[in-house]
């Protein structure tokens, strides 16, 4: 593959993402410029001016109309996703790390660290979409406190189960589903020892993947929760996809600290590792990137992916017939050789 | 199709390129001539051109948007496109993660080539752990994998070390018994096996590997590691397909200075593997069966010692 370099971020990324039709890339980066790229040639058609704080997270709503983002300057914004305009800001009282639509993008939900006084909060705002935008309340909905006492922040945001629960990860490796509506805790389970530095759900949001700083990934059944597989590197996970056309896992790491110095530390020799989703074999790794790795996106079609590191680069890479045509060997057969 | 003689211009410029349609009906061969300015030699280039039309079925929505959206923010410049995107040169491919190659060099620049390397490499690899599970040979030491959950390595003082923490006798005794386990599987290639001890701590399996691979095809690196801190026990297994590259490797090898440490290299012994912790009495030294210090502990980590 000859992969694309999307240089438009000034520091290293924080999110890449394609839209529901995967004709988009979003990137946001410690930059202040979110950006949206054409997914097909690399072109950068625009960006999102107005956050005055590193960006860390977005989300595109299903019909590509609406852009949220989430930044360390203590607000959530709302974008019209084709023109750039910016069409809300939602304070909030310490830096936004995370922001989810719920399903219909009538609603949203923001994560946002503690600030001085102010503990960290789990967010709802009401933003329907038939109704005019100066309408909208800058008073969320609900708003569920996670007291200082306990020291833990929340990384990631999710709408499941059909906008009834609302799934939030943890940077002590815990998950928790909440009721939407009340707030209160339905389920929770501890997976991981430590943070869960994303979450990256399948289309029809039945399996999930976490990745951790614990040097895993783990694989889970959305509707019980029941961890399935776990994917083992060497180094602290940033983000981890799941194939949508295969029986692949892609993840993307970093070093602890640019302390080690020998192994990876190499140039170019951060790595995106393929993984086969149901034998937990690392079969793969793309070289390339000059950091870790901190986000990784595959277009819906399953024929691209896209990787953001440290190094504030972007790749963009388009699969080899070789690897869209790859059949996975059956690690035990019954003694034949598989054709290759 | 002008016949260039009659064209205008200079009547020594080579003609222009023609494009003829053959025999197949989506190759066109073109036929093109580069003329060398400093040595006026003629180049005659013919390039075989394969038209594929792929059709793709693409959303109303989509391609109404992409005909909706215009640049915006900072993307609205003139002459921005050529600074922020752009393709890379380089072609890469989907590597093989295994520190060990099974196939050549030259098969690296062909990406169907090396994705089929790696599903070979993987699939060896799968039929290698049935047959361990058949003969009931304990798993691959985790060294092997590529990365199976090896932690970053830390450094780990001798004195805590041993789990258990008990007399350094011991730790020596279930070390040599996680080596006879181990060693079980250089039976079948023990023949083209060296032993490399007296190896630097953050020498890696690639390291080794990139080391000995000059002198011919490698079919398995082996380094020994501390079960539990996986810290290198600064000796390996390199063997070789053929034994005459094996040969070579140490002749030339032997006594090598490799990160501050000169190598020693031995051929490995067949069943049970060479290795430092046999309870086989072996004197390798001066020293013999007696040692000035009690030093059962640290003599296990040097190599050419006995306890």
């Amino acid at each position: 593959m000859r992969p694309i370099l999307l240089k438009g971020h000034e520091r290293s990324l924080t999110y890449v993402s394609y839209n529901y039709d995967g004709d988009l890339l979003f990137t946001a980066s410690k930059d202040n410029l979110p950006t949206v790229w054409n997914a097909e040639t690399g072109e950068r058609i625009g960006t999102y001016n107005g956050h005055q704080g590193a960006v860390w997270d977005m989300d595109c709503n299903k019909s590509s109309s609406r852009l949220l983002t989430a930044s360390a300057d203590a607000t959530c914004k709302l974008w019209n996703t084709e023109t750039g305009e910016e069409l809300k800001s939602f304070p909030h009282r310490g830096p936004v790390r995370g922001v989810a639509w719920a399903e219909g993008g009538d609603e949203f939900a923001t994560i946002s660290d503690p600030f001085m006084e102010n503990d960290a909060l789990i967010s709802i705002y009401q933003v329907p979409e038939k109704s005019p935008v100066e309408s909208y309340n800058l008073t969320p909905r609900l708003e569920i406190e996670l007291p200082k006492e306990n020291i833990i922040k929340a990384t990631n945001v999710v709408f499941l189960g059909l906008n009834s629960s609302l799934f939030v990860t943890f940077d002590d490796g815990s998950i928790r589903l909440y009721d939407v509506k009340t707030g209160s805790v339905l389920n929770s389970i501890h997976p991981h020892q430590k943070k869960i530095n994303r979450v990256s759900f399948n289309k029809e949001k039945t399996l999930f993947i976490t990745s951790s700083a614990d040097f895993t990934a783990k694989l889970f059944d959305a509707v019980r929760l029941e961890p399935l597989k776990t994917y083992k590197t060497d180094r602290p996970v940033n983000d981890a996809v799941i194939s949508p056309t295969k029986e692949h896992i892609l993840l993307g790491g970093g070093q602890e600290a640019m302390s080690v110095t020998t192994t990876a530390g190499r140039a170019g020799k951060f790595e995106t590792k393929f993984f086969h989703l149901v034998y937990e074999e690392e079969f793969g790794i793309v070289k390339g990137h000059f950091g870790p790795i901190n986000a990784i996106a595959i277009n819906p079609d399953g024929r691209s992916y896209a990787s953001g590191a440290e190094d504030g680069y972007v790749r963009l890479h388009f699969f080899d017939k070789s690897y869209l045509d790859m059949e996975d060997p059956v690690p035990e057969g019954d003694g034949e050789e598989p054709t290759n | 199709m002008s016949r260039w003689v009659d064209q205008e211009d200079d009547p020594l410029a080579p003609p222009s390129p023609v494009r003829v349609q053959t025999a197949e009906k989506d190759v066109i061969l073109e036929t093109s001539f580069i003329v060398d300015p400093n040595s006026e030699a003629i180049t005659k280039v013919v390039k075989r051109i394969r038209v594929v039309k792929e059709s793709r079925r693409v959303p109303k929505r989509v391609v109404e948007r992409a005909a909706r959206m215009k640049r915006f923010g900072n993307a609205s410049g003139s002459d921005e496109q050529e600074n922020v995107t752009i393709q890379s040169k380089d072609i890469i491919s989907i590597e093989n993660p295994n520190a060990i190659n099974t196939g050549d060099g030259d098969d690296g620049d062909d990406p169907s080539k090396a994705l089929a390397g790696n599903l070979n490499a993987f699939w060896a690899k799968q039929q290698r752990r049935q047959l361990e599970r058949k003969y009931d040979v304990n798993g691959e030491p985790e060294g092997e994998e590529g990365g199976a959950s090896d932690g970053p390595k830390k450094y780990v003082p001798p004195g805590q070390r041993a789990a258990g923490g008990a007399s350094g006798g011991k730790s020596l005794e279930s070390m040599a018994a996680n080596i006879e386990e181990n060693g079980r599987k250089f039976d079948d290639r023990d023949q083209n096996t060296i032993r490399c001890t007296n190896i630097s701590e953050d020498t890696t399996e690639a390291d080794l590997q990139d080391l000995f691979s000059p002198f011919g095809r490698i079919s398995r690196v082996y380094l020994a590691k501390d079960r539990e801190t996986m810290q290198s026990r600064g000796f390996a297994f390199i063997s070789f397909v053929h034994h005459d590259d094996a040969s070579r490797a140490m002749a030339k090898l032997q006594g090598f200075g490799y990160d501050h440490l000169i190598l020693k290299l031995e051929w490995a012994r067949p069943s049970g593997g060479g290795d430092a912790g046999k309870e086989r009495t072996e004197f390798r030294s001066g020293y013999g069966k007696a040692l000035a210090q009690d030093t059962k502990e640290k003599v296990s980590y040097a190599s050419n010692l006995t306890k």
